[in-house]
């Protein structure tokens, strides 16, 4: 088994979905925190000089979109064939998409702007993010299961992700009932449950 | 064989890396191109209202990175392994990162920043940008062959495509050898030869 080393900050972040997945595996691995003085040193030896990236028996890869499909193909977690590694991968694309929106705010200084981007965020584009998402999952077994064919996947899992952190500064509407479901399943998965106790929020 | 149609604006945009997959990997399709009255009739109908989008055989595939990355698949243009699927989509990362400077300079109104931007683009962005490929580069084969292992790759086609398309909007710094001699590569891989002789015509 290789020796997996996951940097970042001390945070949720672009890292939380990697985490879940390693979680997920049932895969252990350094979950290696920079506090801000600590990043400073080690930023020029990282490529790309960002950060998460992902450490595998001393090879280096930057890029969490990258990591997280790196990780979820090797645990079998980004579907079983062409069509669902792409159903996957639609799924990502569509979060980004939504994420620009979110992130957005974070760095608006101007606090009117600020106050309005977030009244967008919760009045159309979380309704319009949730709505698509029920029609995805709508499209797999009715949206009784999960996102891509019968088990969990990279694709569950980042969805609950951008859940849980969208919903800790903005208020997130009302769940579509099959997106309900999913969420609930995603956070009653046994090793998803365990790492969430202990997580806390 | 399946049918493949692959729908988008008339234009590059986010469409061309696409076109040049298929190219590269022989595949006919059809390259369906919109006006934009006949998108407003289409694009209720499309998932996600959005383009680019890949029929195949019926089957509807929305976002560009999703579309490009199940051609490549579908092709052998991502990787044979884990290690280099992953290579590959390290490269499309940074070029989205990348990306992200055009894309505000594209949609920026206010014709002052709109300057700044172009010129944080060429002064900055970009040599930093081809500077961070020459290093990936050089780590497969000292930078002498293709991004990924030993044939050629999306992430080969993708970052021929952006300096192509970046090139129309700024001034490109001049490429560090390695990248240089990989984009000549690219520009002279027999099928990507053909289609670019065939659309530069059309472009006259």
């Amino acid at each position: 088994m290789p020796a997996y080393k996951l940097m970042y900050f001390d945070t949720k972040g672009r890292a939380e979905v990697i985490r879940l997945a390693f979680v997920v595996a049932g895969q252990s691995f350094e979950d290696k925190r920079f506090p801000m003085e600590e990043w400073q040193t080690v930023k020029p030896t990282i490529p790309q000089k960002q950060l998460p990236c992902l450490q595998v028996d001393g090879r280096l890869i930057p890029q969490s979109g990258a990591i997280m499909r790196y990780v979820a193909r090797e645990f079998g977690l980004y579907g079983d064939n062409n069509d669902e590694n792409t159903r996957v991968d639609v799924i990502i694309g569509t979060a980004e998409d939504f994420l620009k929106s979110a992130i957005a705010i974070h760095y608006e200084k101007d606090e009117t702007k600020k106050a309005e981007l977030k009244k967008d965020l919760e009045e159309n584009k979380l309704p319009q993010f949730f709505s698509l998402l029920e029609d995805i999952l709508k499209e797999n077994n009715d949206g009784d299961g999960f996102f891509v064919g019968k088990k969990i996947s990279l694709a569950d899992i980042l969805i609950y992700d951008i859940t849980d952190q969208v919903g800790a500064t903005a208020k997130l509407p009302a769940f579509p009932p099959k997106l309900g479901g999913l969420i609930e399943r995603v956070k009653n998965y046994p090793k998803i449950k365990e790492y969430l106790a202990k997580r806390g929020k | 064989m399946p049918a493949y149609k692959l729908m988008y604006f008339e234009g590059k945009g986010r469409a061309e890396v696409i076109r040049l997959s298929f190219a590269a990997a022989g595949q006919s399709f059809e390259d369906k191109r919109y006006s934009i009255e006949e998108w407003y009739k289409v694009k209720p109908t499309i998932p996600q209202h959005q383009l680019p989008c890949l029929q195949v055989d019926g089957r509807f595939i929305p976002q560009s990175g999703a579309i490009m990355r199940y051609i490549a698949r579908e092709f052998g243009l991502h990787g044979d392994n884990n290690d280099e699927n992953t290579r590959v989509d390290v490269i499309l990362g940074a070029s989205d990162d990348f990306l992200k400077n055009v894309m505000s300079w594209y949609y920026e109104k206010d014709e002052t920043k709109k300057e700044e931007i172009n010129k944080n683009l060429e002064e900055t962005k970009l040599p930093q940008f081809f500077s961070l490929l020459e290093s990936i580069l050089k780590e497969n084969d000292d930078g002498d062959g293709y991004f990924v292992g030993k044939k050629i790759s999306l992430a080969d086609i993708l970052i021929y495509d952006i300096t192509d398309q970046t090139s129309s909007v700024a001034k490109l710094p001049a490429f560090p050898p390695k990248l240089a001699g990989l984009i000549d590569r690219v520009k002279n891989y027999s099928k990507i030869k053909e289609y670019l002789a065939k659309r530069e015509k059309l472009t006259q």
